[in-house]
């Protein structure tokens, strides 16, 4: 994908301001200039933040558990965050959503912290900013560099994004990834960031279900469908597709072996697609290890998260989880052999 | 620069799903038309970068704008759209429908 080449605001486009800064009145000129200074230093900032995410980082006061629930009140985006609502230790809201939010990103504070012993994203106690009602009938969540971001749905297709454990979880890991591996977001690098948020956002839900691999439903999104479709959820760990030939959403995309690998450029070349390889990989490991994904599978891919680099791609993945399982559970150990052997039969 | 038409193509977004429409140029209001032809006109003068911003799971939009000339893609996330083709994708996502990606 292009660079994108106006600020956040976009109100004037760069031809425009071009032509504005040669203008022959010197007011005009001299705004123009500023504007155009001013996009720079936001596309900038943009750009540090994506490459160096310690800096985004708000750190809580204390460095431990450290929440923040903003409200946009059904603003777009270039509001964020909106009104503070909750606060860490606050009273509950007497809104779903705020509570949802606010409940779900300390679960998967509590889940880091207790199985990875990881302090929050960063590692560090950064501060967990959600913003909640962003957009109207905003059908999608996202993490911006700094915070999660939800919609409330259209009330068709989805619901409200904060319903599910899994959907904060996998935009909360966005941010670990960012202070980690810090993955690029295209291609193979970029469908290992969406696989990582997939699995630990699903770890983060069955930690908290006490379940095991055999009992986990192994889906992304079930919370969030919305009445008029027939899809159960957005995406599934196990085989076969998610969704096939729904009315509003077609059919689930993601491959669940190499050869279906999607070459295209959708989807800064199908991060969310092509996730599902190494998603189908890591299904087929945990239940071939039986009890709980995050005491094996879990540190397993944790580590892995931790030593892979920006361009890591599928290759390396697979190397360093196999290395990983070897290192944590003895080589020759029946953990390396269930990496080794779900790999193989997802084309590796 | 006559638009022959444009393709639009919605994917990302926490579902990563791919939604593609198309439009011909009567579809089109003069303001979205000029609108098209000055972002493609800056877009075929300005050397292609990806600068990353650190978000993750955004939508993003592309519009392919075939000419007589040839093709000219535009490409934003959704915090990125110019104001002045805001209405024309917002009218071209309800349009869109879902598509093998």
């Amino acid at each position: 994908m292009n660079a994108c080449h106006n600020p956040i605001h976009c109100i004037l486009p760069p031809y425009i301001l071009d032509r504005l800064a040669e203008s022959s009145i010197p007011k005009v000129r001299r705004l123009a200039i500023q504007a155009i200074a001013r996009s720079a230093a936001l596309r900038a900032t943009r750009t540090t933040l994506g490459r160096s995410p310690a800096l985004a980082a708000v750190p809580s006061p204390e460095a431990k558990k450290d929440r923040l629930v903003y409200d946009m009140k059904q603003k777009g985006s270039t509001f964020l965050p909106g009104k503070l609502v909750r606060r860490e230790g606050g009273p509950r809201s007497k809104d779903p959503a705020v509570n949802e939010a606010y409940d779900h990103a300390g679960v998967t504070y509590d889940f880091y912290k207790k199985v990875f012993a990881r302090n929050s994203l960063d590692d560090r106690g950064m501060t967990l900013v959600s913003s909640v009602h962003v957009g109207r009938d905003y059908n999608n969540a996202f993490w911006n560099g700094e915070q999660m971001a939800y919609g409330d749905g259209d009330g068709v297709v989805f619901v409200r994004f904060t319903r599910s454990l899994d959907v904060v979880g996998h935009e909360l890991t966005h941010g670990v990834v960012s202070h980690s591996s810090n993955l690029d977001y295209r291609n193979e690098s970029g469908a290992l960031n969406e696989h990582f948020a997939d699995v630990f956002g699903s770890l983060a839900k069955q930690w908290k279900k006490k379940q095991t691999s055999a009992r986990a439903d192994w889906l992304i999104g079930p919370d969030i469908m919305g009445p008029e479709t027939q899809a159960k959820s957005l995406r599934t760990f196990k085989a076969g597709p998610a969704f096939e030939d729904d009315p509003i959403l077609g059919t689930d995309p993601q491959p669940k072996h190499l050869k279906n690998k999607y070459n295209g450029t959708a989807d800064s070349g199908g991060v969310h697609i092509n996730s599902g390889i190494p998603n189908h990989a890591f299904y087929l490991v945990a239940s071939a290890l039986g009890g709980s994904a995050w005491v094996k599978a879990g540190p397993i891919w944790y580590r892995t998260l931790l030593a892979l680099n920006q361009t890591s791609d599928f290759a390396q993945m697979v190397e360093m989880t196999t290395q990983n399982a070897a290192t944590l559970f003895g080589s020759g150990g029946s953990e390396e052999k269930a990496v080794a052997k779900a790999w193989k039969d997802v084309g590796f | 620069m006559g638009i022959r038409g444009i393709r639009f193509r919605q994917s990302g977004g926490f579902g990563g799903l791919v939604r593609c429409c198309e439009a011909a140029p009567e579809d089109l209001g003069d303001a979205e038309r000029c609108a098209l032809e000055r972002h493609a006109q800056a877009e075929r003068a300005r050397a292609a970068t990806a600068a990353d911003s650190g978000a993750r799971d955004l939508l993003v939009y592309e519009i392919e704008i075939e000419t007589d000339s040839g093709a000219t893609r535009l490409a934003f996330d959704e915090t990125c759209v110019p104001e002045d083709l805001a209405a024309l994708i917002a009218r071209l996502q309800q349009r869109a429908r879902p598509v093998p990606p």
